[in-house]
């Protein structure tokens, strides 16, 4: 096979490589591209929401603080980004942090709130539940147009400050150590927050102990997309994704999406037309 | 063909391994969710009985709202479908039993209440039917720890038996409890059975005046107290209640006292509270007066009640309110109040923004209009003022509330800067702009923020609005697009923040001049570079490009004829004395064969010219391709033997008569 035609293959391998992998929906959990049960296409499609993919910090260091971050944070956050949510919420903005066994803490830490998620131990409820335990329903909500909030695999919030409490789970609840779906002597009871909003600076920070909420799945189940909408407290809407570990397909979708747009700007696209034009015309230039 | 494959291989695994981690690093290795719509259907039956013992022991204290709430509870707890008949029949017998009890309970209390007021048939009647319920009550509870445990207990994992004896023993000491209340029960309607027998009947009567009053008046009561046969009883302790005429007869004063005097008779004077209820005035309120007898006349007479109704009467307070639509934070309103019905005193009123208190004072006319500061850190949105009159003797308090819409002014931005920056030549940009409100008046002292190229510049507006900021542009290589931002919060609380953004192009006019010339001298030297390329990749490659139209043939030597100059068309060859007599050759034996074709190697070449010439001659003309190949692609090249032996060859050749 000549050496030409085994470059073409190749190309034509690569080409819909790419095709497929941009147009085959993520899977990760809470990907906005993701459409299955797991995932947050729905929540912001109906939220209507501006999507941070890259730099958190870039964003929070331009932006106004007339909106309201939704941020899951299952990985780590960097100084300068602790620093911006600071500065964030200090001037007004409104920050949802939505963790169940994520980082969340390293945020209120640093931000000196005096509460926590308590991720070391798993929310059930063997009363008030859709199925199991392990999705409680919590019916106990200051909001008044929600009636009850379905969670999934929730934590709880330890509250050591005087705060709002939207949601607390009912009394027959209890904090499961050691994840084995079964009360045992020594496990906490509850009634234990689940939602609560606490006043920061001229903002306000709202935590919520379970980010699944809001997946597909979830969304649509009691008056969680209510309960969603009103914790933005009537902002416009930031999801935050750069705190979600996407998987490899979702990585290779981000670059291939970063380098087509690269590529269609203004001052690249001309010379990929002139390039095209000068392979298909070289044999006549060539005379 | 598997060298490419190869590297195309090594590419895909340095791409995977330079990917992250393709799985969520949750704490604890705990999933952040599941299916809802595939998830289990589970139960905890141990937390399920242990929910039951607190429902046994609500029986067991008699409370028995709380038993009915709690099985309605459980009663609503999702479970699989083989455990839903346990659940709903356990639920059945405990239903059965707390509302016999329950009944057994109203009846005794209602027998209770007729042996008091002396209708002692009637108490006969209810306790026997109360005696019934009981027997029921004590039926049920005899087929209940069997269904319980035995249903239940098959569902709890075998690691919790222990447990499960734990859960079973109290409930066994549950239904002990029971056992003794129903017991108690029956103790009780014994003595009242007792309580029925050998009692005189007593009556009494009560009247109060007047029937209608104010809040805040007097009230005089009196009546009578005497027995079946019309003996007044004198000295006997009598209690008045008050209590609104509602199902719950809420109580407005402490009961009182009184002793009966000569005659039975007893009278006194109470001040009705300044209470404000509209129960008080529509439905009324009771003046029951009762008698219990006490010490030695426990056995003689029976207890006696009657009560009389009157209406407590006050003044309501009509408060209106009235404030603009819509409200600007930090600038004063002018708030509206008027109070109805107008009397000539003054009235204290409070008024309240959302929670917080804004203003105190006291009316002194049916109307007031007073300005009132909006808070500065207000948000936008919906907000209320709300008016507390405070009552005054007659008159109830009254309040009222109206809601403003919190609302900020717009504020503009008006920018002007480049659009497009020559680098290195306008490195500083200025930035020009006027911060000014909706009706083009400049706003003083608004903090301008410029952001770009992740700087932050901050400026303060002057007098007029103006503001201005020049800041470098950073380099660039050749071409870049950055976003500049400018925010702009204005000192009055009233006014909203701003933002405007634009997008700078810078663009380094050195670079562009350099990659122009390039591309010309490219231009200029194409065949050259060309040439350089070929060799380069023929160097890592081993693989030759050749060919008229670039083609790589793979190992193949490609040859063919000019037809113009005679040489070989459309490649660059090593030119020398046996290429050129391999060339008059082709010329001379390209009559028999045939032109050498522009995809023809020489060796393709002389497989062809092998069928069309004599053997001595093909014999010759082998040998001078193979010197020809060494010669083009050799990188030794060629001895001067070659050369005098392709000098030999080719003379032969042409010399020869074979056409």
């Amino acid at each position: 096979m000549k050496a030409s035609r085994i470059l073409l293959l190749m190309a034509a391998i690569v080409l819909a490589s790419i095709i497929i992998v941009a147009a085959y929906p993520s899977t990760t959990d809470f990907s906005i591209y993701n459409p299955w049960w797991n995932g947050y296409s729905e929540m912001r499609r109906v939220l209507g929401a501006h999507v941070i993919e890259f730099s958190l910090e870039d964003f929070l260091r331009t932006t106004s603080t007339n909106i309201t971050l939704i941020t899951v944070p299952y990985t780590r956050f960097s100084a300068g980004e602790l620093e911006a949510l600071k500065t964030f919420v200090s001037k007004g903005g409104r920050l949802v942090v939505m963790d169940d066994f994520g980082y969340g803490n390293q945020v209120l830490e640093y931000l000196g709130v005096q509460a926590r998620f308590t991720n070391d131990s798993m929310l059930a409820d063997p009363v008030f539940n859709y199925r199991n335990c392990r999705l409680p329903i919590v019916r106990n909500v200051d909001y008044p147009n929600v009636s009850e909030v379905v969670l999934n695999h929730a934590s709880t919030i330890l509250l050591m400050e005087v705060a709002r409490i939207i949601a607390n789970s009912s009394s027959y609840s209890y904090l499961d150590a050691n994840f084995n779906g079964v009360w045992d002597e020594g496990e906490s009871v509850g009634p234990f927050p689940v939602a609560v909003e606490l006043d920061y600076g001229n903002g306000s920070i709202v935590l919520v102990s379970d980010p699944s909420i809001g997946i597909n799945g979830m969304i649509g189940m009691g008056d969680n997309l209510e309960f969603i909408k009103s914790i933005t407290g009537g902002r416009r809407v930031v999801i935050d994704e750069s705190h979600v570990p996407g998987s490899m397909h979702d990585e290779v979708k981000k670059t291939v999406f970063t380098v087509r747009s690269m590529l269609s700007r203004e001052y690249v696209f001309p010379f990929i037309v002139v390039g095209l034009i000068y392979v298909s015309l070289r044999k006549l230039w060539k005379g | 063909m598997r060298r490419w494959l190869c590297g195309f291989t090594v590419v895909i695994l340095i791409l995977v391994a330079a990917m992250p981690p393709a799985t969520l690093a949750f704490l604890n290795n705990v999933p952040p969710h599941e299916d809802p719509e595939r998830a289990e259907r589970a139960v905890d039956a141990l937390y399920l009985l242990a929910l039951y013992c607190n429902v046994l022991e609500y029986i067991g204290e008699v409370k028995l709202d709380n038993a009915t709430s709690m099985l309605k509870l459980i009663e609503g707890i999702e479970v699989p479908r083989n455990v839903r008949y346990v659940i709903d029949r356990t639920n059945q017998l405990l239903n059965k039993l707390s509302s016999e009890l329950n009944e057994t309970e109203n009846r005794i209390e209602e027998a209770r209440i007729l042996i008091d007021n002396g209708f002692y048939e009637e108490a006969l009647s209810e306790l026997n039917r109360a005696l019934i319920c009981l027997a029921r009550a004590n039926a049920t509870l005899d087929e209940l720890p069997v269904e319980l445990i035995q249903g239940l207990g098959k569902f709890v994992p075998k690691d919790y038996e222990e447990r499960l004896r734990e859960i079973s023993d109290r409930i066994s000491e549950l239904v002990d409890r029971i056992r003794d209340l129903i017991e108690e029960i029956l103790e009780e309607m014994r003595n009242l059975r007792m309580r029925v027998t050998g009692r005189i009947p007593t009556f009494i009567m009560v009247n109060a005046t007047p029937q209608t009053l104010m809040v805040g008046g007097n009230l005089t009561i009196h009546g009578f107290l005497y027995d079946v046969n019309g003996t007044p009883l004198n000295g006997r302790l009598v209690k008045i209640f008050f209590e609104l005429s509602t199902p719950g007869g809420e109580s407005i004063i402490e009961p009182i006292q009184v002793y009966t005097r000569l005659g039975g008779a007893f009278k006194f004077t109470v001040r009705m509270p300044y209470i404000y209820r509209e129960e008080s005035m529509t439905q009324g309120v009771i003046v029951r007066a009762c008698y219990t007898p006490s010490g030695g006349d426990v056995s003689i007479y029976s207890a006696s009640t009657n009560y009389t109704k009157i209406l407590l009467l006050f003044n309501r307070t009509i408060v209106t309110i009235s404030a603009p639509e819509e409200v600007l934070p930090g600038k004063n309103v002018s708030v509206s109040i008027s109070v109805d019905p107008w009397i000539n005193v003054s009235r204290k009123i409070h008024v309240f923004f959302d929670s917080r208190k804004v203003l105190g004072t006291t009316l002194n006319n049916r109307t007031i209009t007073s300005t009132i500061k909006i808070p500065a850190s207000t948000g936008p949105g919906k907000h209320f003022f709300r008016v507390v009159v405070e009552p005054y003797e007659t008159f109830s308090p009254g309040e009222n509330s109206t809601s403003v819409t919190v609302v900020l002014e717009e504020t503009f931005l008006k920018v002007s800067v480049k659009d497009l920056v020559l680098y290195p030549f306008e490195s500083k940009v200025l930035l020009e702009g006027f911060v000014v409100d909706e009706n083009g008046s400049g706003l003083e002292n608004a903090l301008i923020r410029v952001f770009f190229q992740g700087r932050e510049y901050a400026v303060n507006s002057s007098r007029d609005g103006y503001f201005n900021v020049s800041f470098n542009v950073g380099f660039s290589i050749v071409f870049s697009r950055s976003t500049l931002t400018v925010l702009a919060d204005p000192v009055e609380p009233w006014m909203s923040s701003a933002s405007w953004s634009h997008t700078i192009t810078t663009v380094n006019v050195l670079s562009v001049f350099f990659i122009l010339s390039v591309i010309l001298l490219a231009f200029m030297n194409a065949s050259r570079l060309r040439r350089v390329g070929e060799r380069v990749f023929e160097r890592f490659t081993w693989i030759s490009v050749r060919g008229s139209r670039g083609e790589v043939t793979g190992g193949k030597i490609p040859v063919g004829i000019g037809e113009a100059t005679g040489l070989l068309r459309g490649y660059t060859v090593r030119r020398g004395p046996i290429v050129e007599y391999y060339l008059r050759v082709v010329e001379k034996i390209s009559r028999i064969v045939g032109r050498p074709k522009p995809y023809e190697t020489i060796r393709e070449y002389l497989w062809r010219a092998k069928n069309a010439l004599p053997q001595s001659v093909l014999r010759l003309f082998e040998k001078l391709s193979f010197l020809a190949e060494k010669a083009i692609y050799s990188p030794t090249g060629c001895s001067s033997e070659d050369v005098s032996s392709a000098e030999s060859i080719a003379r032969r050749i042409l010399e020869s008569d074979f056409g």
